[in-house]
């Protein structure tokens, strides 16, 4: 009689553990998948913070400056406190637009005392310079509109994210998996 | 379960972080690289100087010779060079311009010998106003060394103590008869 009370006592007690290393786990889960969340923010942060540009890693997404880079390369800036000179890849955003556009400065006046400064950009595969893409009467760019210079080079790898916003479903899918694998994952 | 997924996770983990490394050390590679191209550039005359809505414009012409075979390196996609002319006056400390640009693909065509080069469209020479009779201006040659993957580098070299023409003129009739030629 009595061992069969303590065998019950025992499933009894095994249930309650199972139950709570379960709720256990699960919440570590969800803590990892925060971190990883809030880690790549801060990492994304910290560039912002260390290249002086406000979105250090940058997609092509047209050809204008082929053969040197093409749609879906990736390129990594840097701004910097040196003002822009002529030859330099820049990356700008013209007033009104939410794609910015990678091309090269081709001409440069700088402003005495102030400083400020008037640039005017071209794609290496273009035939003429940019005036037709700025905005109507506007002849030059300033500090403002730039976003950074070019300093490094990745080919191909930026395809992936022009895929995922061309087909917002693959996003979705791949969030998905990975969401799955961080919840799922035992360590 | 999962044994396939993890699989196939640890691949690609593991082939990224290689394909990694490898980029690392190919653009390691170029940086320890010392190349010591031949550039050359003389004044070959002036096209004219002329006035035109308020602001000066030159057409420069110069001699120029760059011998980039030297910055080819592995790791090279293609060599982006290009002469530019600056100088400085009262209203803007600072006038740089573009006269020339070339994409170079291949290390057979980096030999470039142009004894009469004029600025190309778009690029032109003007200023912000009229002040470039008698302005004393630098020409800078500088290549971008644009790689298949890594950190792009530009080298440049100045030349200086050049002058555009005292007064507006028309183009040379003698230069221009050396450019039919």
């Amino acid at each position: 009689m009595g061992l069969v009370k303590s065998g019950k006592d025992f499933l009894k007690n095994t249930k309650k553990d199972v139950a709570d290393t379960n709720k256990r786990q699960m919440l570590m889960q969800v803590v990892n998948l925060g971190l990883i969340v809030t880690s790549a923010l801060m990492i994304w942060k910290s560039l912002i913070l260390f290249t002086g540009s406000e979105s250090p890693v940058v997609v092509v997404l047209s050809g204008s400056m082929e053969p040197g880079f093409y749609r879906g390369d990736i390129l990594f800036l840097h701004f910097g406190r040196q003002p822009i000179r002529p030859g330099e890849i820049v990356v700008f955003n013209i007033n009104g637009r939410d794609i910015p556009i990678v091309h090269r400065a081709i001409k440069v006046h700088e402003k005495t005392p102030s400083g400020q400064i008037d640039i005017l950009t071209k794609g290496d595969n273009n035939w003429g310079d940019d005036r037709s893409l700025y905005n109507k009467g506007q002849m030059w760019l300033h500090h403002e509109h730039i976003m950074g210079r070019v300093v490094g080079y990745l080919p191909y790898v930026g395809q992936v994210t022009i895929i995922m916003n061309d087909y917002p479903m693959v996003k979705y899918a791949l969030i998905g998996i990975l969401g799955l694998f961080v919840l799922t994952s035992k360590e | 379960m999962h044994t396939c997924w993890y699989r196939a996770n640890a691949l690609f983990t593991f082939a990224s972080t290689v394909l990694a490394v490898l980029c690392i050390l190919c653009t390691l590679s170029d940086q320890v690289h010392r190349s010591n191209p031949g550039v050359q550039v003389d004044l070959a005359g002036f096209d004219g100087l002329h006035k035109e809505f308020g602001t000066d414009k030159a057409f420069v012409v110069l001699n120029f010779t760059a011998d980039l075979r030297d910055t080819f390196t592995w790791n090279t996609k293609q060599v982006f060079l290009y002469v530019m002319v600056e100088y400085s006056t009262s209203r803007h400390h600072f006038n740089q311009m573009m006269l020339w640009s070339q994409i170079i693909e291949r290390k057979e065509d980096a030999l470039i010998r142009r004894p009469l080069l004029r600025a190309e469209y778009p690029h032109v020479i003007t200023d912000k106003g009229t002040n470039l009779r008698d302005m004393p201006f630098n020409v800078t040659v500088a290549w971008n060394n644009m790689p298949i993957v890594g950190l792009l580098t530009t080298e440049r070299k100045t030349f200086t103590g050049f002058k555009f023409p005292p007064e507006y003129q028309r183009p040379n009739p003698q230069l221009q008869q050396q450019y039919r030629l």
